[in-house]
């Protein structure tokens, strides 16, 4: 199936994410220097894989977009994060709102996808 | 408009890749809040954790003991070489004197107990745990007030203080003579009992400051007889020099 790949894939992330973190035992205070960036990686992370699919499922998947769309909006989403941090404003909410608003947007696009597919296949079943 | 039957297409994979990554961010954050959570719950304290080690810190407990043989030694000698004549007898006891206020000696005398601990945190929220802790400028403020009260010497957890003692925060344990110090802080205090348990108990003073976060977080009681030990750290002096009291007076130009 389609969905098993990225699925076990994910699957296969969080354990080994989990124990390599783990095991670094890095020091709380050092911690909560990088978590705010850490998170808002997972956030682009999280953004480009649903346009991702919201782009392959529409048949206008392009892999040179799909790379640099997640290394860059990691980028920029680490640099106003700094930029945020320097100046005292919390920019990093722009990162947060435009891509969670993203999110959002390619989730509701992907259901409809799937949601139109189901009914299309009803259909068919009831003529 | 939609592509059907994407089966083996490519961005199956490059998805798949992505997936990876971002199990990996996710795990990472997740590992690292856990890591935050622990660090904040454990202390409200700033600074990376030194523990010393129990080895370092055996040995720091011998030298300061032998410290201690030592200056009693040396009391002894001092006041054997004094019996010869009158003049050195009233030399030798100015010179306890000299040791007693500098806290070179062991000293005993009624005076009060000051037990201090860390408050039981009613929710985890960290502006809680920062009020619940006692922290370095809580000593330091006790010690004067203790001071201001006419103590005449004074002890927390076995440290003299002396003309020369800091108290300070290291990461999360207190260092008073740069010895690393612990809670519960027993502070020891000679002086009239009444007047240095008064000046704790002022009213808006330190203690009543602590009865309203959280009254388990100390214990004051009056003692007839409080025994406070001798400053065990070093004595070298490199920088000041007495000034002779027949020097020159163009010298000591900022008297006037």
């Amino acid at each position: 199936m389609t969905g098993t790949l990225p699925v076990l894939a994910l699957a296969l992330g969080i354990v080994l994410g989990w124990v390599v973190f783990g095991r670094l035992s890095v020091p709380g205070e050092l911690a909560g220097l990088y978590a705010p960036y850490l998170s808002l990686a997972t956030l682009a992370g999280l953004d480009s894989l649903l346009g991702g699919i919201r782009a392959g499922i529409e048949g206008r998947f392009q892999d040179d977009i799909f790379i640099s769309g997640f290394v860059l909006n990691t980028l920029l989403a680490a640099a106003l994060a700094y930029l945020g941090d320097r100046i005292g404003v919390d920019l990093f909410l722009a990162a947060v709102v435009a891509l969670g608003g993203r999110v959002f947007l390619n989730l509701s696009l992907i259901r409809r996808y799937y949601l139109t597919k189901i009914a299309i296949a009803r259909k068919k079943e009831g003529v | 408009m939609f592509a059907s039957g994407h089966r083996h297409q490519p961005w199956v994979w490059q998805v798949s890749a992505l997936c990876f990554i971002l199990g990996l961010l996710v795990a990472g954050s997740l590992q690292t809040v856990t890591t935050i959570r622990r660090s904040g719950m454990s202390s409200g304290r700033v600074g990376f954790g030194v523990a010393p080690s129990p080895h370092l810190t055996m040995t720091l407990r011998q030298r300061e003991r032998e410290i201690s043989d030592l200056r009693e030694k040396q009391t002894t000698l001092e006041t054997v070489l004094a019996e010869g004549s009158g003049k050195l007898e009233t030399l030798n006891t100015e010179l306890q004197k000299v040791k007693l206020l500098s806290g070179l000696t062991e000293v005993h005398g009624p005076g009060i107990m000051l037990m201090l601990q860390d408050g039981k945190p009613r929710s985890n929220r960290a502006f809680e745990a920062e009020r619940l802790t006692i922290h370095d400028y809580d000593l330091q403020l006790v010690a004067n007030e203790l001071t201001a009260s006419g103590a005449e010497a004074i002890s927390i957890n076995g440290q003299r203080l002396t003309s020369r003692t800091p108290i300070r925060c290291v990461g999360p344990t207190i260092m008073v003579n740069n010895i690393p110090v612990v809670p519960p802080f027993e502070i020891l205090a000679i002086g009239d009992p009444g007047t240095l348990a008064g000046g704790l108990n002022l009213p808006a003073g330190y203690l009543d400051e602590l009865r309203s976060i959280d009254p388990s977080m100390f214990r004051l009681e009056k003692r007839k007889d409080v025994l406070v030990s001798a400053f065990a750290g070093s004595t070298e002096v490199r920088w000041a020099k007495p000034v002779a009291a027949s020097a020159p007076s163009k010298g000591r130009s900022g008297d006037r």
